[in-house]
């Protein structure tokens, strides 16, 4: 069964670590003054910028679904509960993690020529277990 | 394919000598990256199913491909390695790197 948790906190782990990457060979390249640095690349220097502007938008984005659930009066339904905050904080999340993913695939589709149906199939896979632990999320409240 | 001799280099230093394969060939240190990938994988593959009796392959080659880019770097730092064959590297890299974590 898909775990919506497991896949966002997999996928916010491997934004952490290529953007270390990243930042590393960055300061490593101009540290050294090195000629021609990697980051002088477009594709990659925008990518920098986007995994950045991405990982660090998660704490507000986070924050601000934590004071929508906080706030909201849950409401008796058949044997549950009814927490209506739940899904908007699926939405926000959801999208975290199809916007890293979209950064990321970038890459290797420009660099490395990779066939874009490849990159369909794998959108395909995750976008569908996206929905599969969003759905269990709604309806079991965890997953 | 052939190759210019020895007797055409001219930077003599030691940064000069390991740079002179790339005027043959441009993608040598490419290759010996690969190379060095693969043999770190199948090392710390060997040692963890020698240590532990059960041994990920995907892990190994995550590992080596963060050992890989470091390495790269400090190539690109004595100027044996070029920015794009870097990029290469680290696209490819990343793949592995991404796979490895995803799988956990």
């Amino acid at each position: 069964m898909a775990k919506f948790y497991d896949l966002f906190v997999n996928f916010m782990l491997v934004g952490l670590v290529i953007l270390s990457l990243f930042a590393f060979g960055s300061f490593f390249q101009s540290d050294n003054n090195i000629e021609n640095q990697f980051m002088e690349n477009s594709l990659m220097n925008d990518t920098y910028g986007q995994l950045r502007t991405d990982l660090g938008g998660l704490r507000d984005k986070s924050q601000a679904q934590k004071t929508l659930f906080e706030s909201e009066n849950p409401t008796s339904g058949f044997g549950t509960i009814l927490l209506f905050s739940i899904v908007s904080t699926g939405k926000v999340f959801n999208g975290m993690i199809i916007g890293t993913f979209n950064t990321i695939i970038k890459l290797p589709v420009v660099f490395l020529g990779i066939d874009p149906i490849i990159v369909s199939i794998l959108s395909t896979m995750l976008i569908l277990t996206i929905i599969i632990g969003l759905w269990v999320v709604y309806k079991l409240g965890g997953g | 394919m052939v190759c210019a001799g020895l007797e055409t280099l001219v930077d003599n230093s030691i940064t000069g000598i390991l740079a002179f394969p790339t005027s043959c060939d441009y993608q040598f240190y490419a290759k010996i990256m690969g190379a060095f990938f693969i043999v770190l994988s199948m090392i710390l593959y060997n040692r963890d199913k020698d240590k532990f009796l059960k041994s990920d392959m995907i892990s190994a080659m995550g590992v080596s491909a963060i050992a890989t880019i470091f390495v790269s770097l400090i190539g690109t730092f004595i100027k044996i390695i070029q920015p794009d064959i870097f990029i290469e590297i680290f696209v490819i890299g990343m793949i592995f790197i991404v796979i490895w974590l995803l799988k956990k």
